[in-house]
């Protein structure tokens, strides 16, 4: 700082740019917004003052993500006597001076993110006594032969990528622990032993995200080494499993002890015609598997196209008891979002929608999602009963119909009023030009005489339009009276540009 | 209600809650148990007081009823410092020429408005990301005022500094 107040004294007098009656400690905080870019080092090369006020905010250096020897040298030169945070790229090759001035920075080190090389194997030895982040990732091409067991005692938050050898770290105050393990399907599942044996040596956990397994299994017990002692983790606010197979192996979580407060969340990744199994298999851990109370939110994104659409079933829980089987899932979500796969396949959307609605959740539940993939017309049929079930939904304020003809679900066998009595909004994303469902003026012209029918004779709440198009002006251009006619049957109606 | 006067001796009355958004005068008011708080802008005669404290009041008024950043914030601080995130109305607000923007900064910094402070230490530091220094200087009319000795130096830093 003295360098500054005796640049300051040099000034020119007559130094006409605004930005030098910034004082340097202001203009340090906008140095902090370029700390993560080239342009804070550019931003050292514009005048004397800007240079020295840099340099002289340790601070503005102490993050390093190693890009070249000179680069990495030199922060760690400007940042003393700062705490450091220090990343490494997957596939660098850091220089042999980088690591030996490593070697004498272990006392200012309080974030390491890096590829576990036979260097940090041997580096995670030296004593550390400010580490708090340890982000660790397997480093394909230079793995570890010899594996050392560091005690990390100041170390809460660690994160490792396909580094399972960090389950037999010792880190008794780690809060934050996040575990990545990906198998393919050739490789066994992964155990279990190792990861519950670590969980026990951590009590103070706050937050567990675990994402393992392969495409055909949960994490499992080697057999004859389960865990026969539940795990205690009293402070465990947030638990997240996310496993690539389709079942989640509820008994093994049953060994932990959480409280009653933490959120838990297993994702499941599945095909939509094996919903129902997928149920089945929670009905045999859930005594009551019609309580909708313990259903809260299910989600469904598609990734791929058709038949390859995956979904996300999101379930949150509360524990109830430790050792006891009853989990009850008591946390109702306001929104909940449903993709229909395909019109023609939907026996298991319906089960679905038999389930979700056959209760209380069914009155929570504000705004449905329909998405419908490229099909021949001749096969879009609306299924029988499907009206009908839309019709628990009384609290429904807003339908969006994605890539789907909305006349399907608009006209016969039920007028809307039947089936959303109170809807407010809807949101109606066109097929693109050429589609079969790209609808045609007439189209639009009689969805508009429908909700205008709907409104007058039915009273329904309908307030708002939005049409979402690939060619929203085209779509203007091309059915502009029908379009008006639209508009003035809603009191608010829009036209949106879809936006990928 | 609040009145404030600057130092240009132009008087504003506030609701307590806008006043409020200024640390220093919230200080400044609860240690005195006042309801005058004069005056609130820097001092010196540098600046044309009534304009940027008009535009700090413009901003005050909008974030009325928001709550303050407190000190468990603190630690928040550093994570808001990289992002460049600036919110809608705030990037509007903030369009403004670099005397209007510079003389907003300064006013925030002395009443001790943080999340004013930050939007334009954002906004400046926007300005400057993927600049060259040269482009930097034209921007804000600075002058190159290195020695030889230094421009020898950061011509040996542009070796490591340009290097992916």
């Amino acid at each position: 700082m003295v360098i500054v107040i005796d640049m300051l004294r040099q000034m020119p007098s007559g130094c006409s740019s605004i930005t030098h009656r910034l004082p340097p400690e202001i203009l340090t905080k906008v140095a902090y917004h370029l700390v993560h870019d080239k342009s804070l080092v550019s931003a050292t090369h514009v005048c004397r003052y800007w240079r020295y006020t840099l340099l002289s905010s340790p601070l503005l250096w102490s993050h390093i993500e190693y890009e070249n020897e000179g680069r990495a040298l030199a922060f760690l030169e400007r940042s003393k006597p700062a705490p450091l945070s220090i990343s490494f790229g997957r596939f660098s090759t850091t220089s042999e001076m980088f690591k030996e001035s490593l070697m004498t920075i272990t006392d200012r080190l309080i974030a390491l993110r890096g590829g576990y090389t036979p260097f940090l194997d041997r580096f995670l030895t030296q004593p550390l006594p400010l580490l708090q982040d340890l982000d660790l990732f397997d480093s394909v091409t230079d793995r570890p032969k010899a594996k050392s067991t560091p005690t990390l005692p100041s170390v809460r938050s660690l994160a490792a990528r396909d580094v399972d050898y960090c389950l037999l770290f010792h880190v008794p105050n780690l809060t934050n622990f996040r575990f990545e393990l990906k198998h393919s399907s050739s490789e066994p599942a992964p155990l279990a032993d190792d990861l519950f044996a670590f969980l026990r040596s951590c009590p103070l956990l706050e937050v567990v995200f675990l994402s393992c397994g392969n495409r055909g299994m949960d994490m499992k017990f080697t057999k004859g080494k389960e865990v026969t002692d539940a795990v205690s983790l009293p402070h465990l606010r947030s638990f997240t499993h996310t496993s690539p197979s389709e079942i989640i192996d509820i008994g093994l979580f049953d060994r932990l002890l959480l409280p009653r407060t933490c959120d838990v969340e297993f994702v499941v990744k599945t095909h939509m015609w094996t919903f129902p199994k997928y149920l089945r298999s929670w009905t045999d851990v859930f005594p009551t598997p019609r309580d909708p109370s313990y259903l809260s939110d299910v989600k469904m994104v598609k990734t791929t196209a058709v038949p390859q659409i995956q979904s996300t079933i999101a379930f949150k829980a509360e524990f109830l008891s430790s050792q006891n089987t009853r989990i009850s899932f008591t946390r109702i979500s306001h929104q909940s979002g449903y993709y229909l796969m395909r019109p023609s396949n939907s026996t298991p959307f319906i089960k679905l929608l038999d389930f979700i609605g056959s209760g209380e959740i069914a009155d929570s539940i504000e705004t449905l999602r329909f998405e419908s993939y490229p099909v021949p017309l001749n096969r879009l049929t609306t299924p029988p009963d499907f009206t009908s079930e839309l019709q628990k939904f009384g609290n429904l304020e807003t339908l969006v119909l994605w890539q789907c003809d909305p006349l399907v679900f608009l006209k016969n066998p039920s007028p809307p009023r039947a089936w959303c009595p109170a809807i407010q909004k809807l949101v109606i994303c066109l097929p693109p030009p050429g589609h079969p469902l790209d609808p045609t003026e007439m189209d639009i012209l009689k969805l508009a005489r429908d909700v205008a029918v709907s409104r007058r004779l039915y009273r329904t709440p309908l307030e708002a339009i939005t049409v979402v198009s690939r060619d929203p002006e085209g779509l203007l251009r091309a059915c502009e009276r029908e379009m008006e006619e639209l508009r003035n049957s809603v009191g608010s109606m829009e036209v949106v540009e879809l936006n990928d | 209600m609040v009145l404030l006067v600057t130092s240009d001796n132009k008087n504003f009355v506030v609701d307590r809650e806008v006043a409020d958004r200024s640390v220093f005068v919230k200080n400044t008011l609860e240690a005195r148990g006042l309801s005058i708080a004069t005056p609130p802008m820097l001092n010196g005669g540098c600046f044309e007081l009534t304009s940027p404290f008009l535009q700090v009041l413009e901003y005050c008024q909008h974030h009325r009823g928001e709550p303050l950043p407190t000190t468990d914030d603190a630690n928040a601080d550093e994570n808001r410092k990289r992002t460049t995130d600036i919110g809608e109305w705030d990037r509007k607000f903030i369009t403004v020429d670099h005397e209007m923007l510079f003389e907003i900064i300064l006013a925030a910094n002395y009443l001790d408005i943080k999340p004013l402070l930050d939007v334009g230490c954002k906004t400046i530091g926007n300005m400057v990301k993927g600049k060259s220094p040269e482009e930097v200087r034209k921007l804000f009319d600075i002058v190159n005022d290195f020695t030889p000795e230094e421009e020898a130096q950061i011509k040996k830093e542009n070796e490591w500094a340009e290097d992916p």
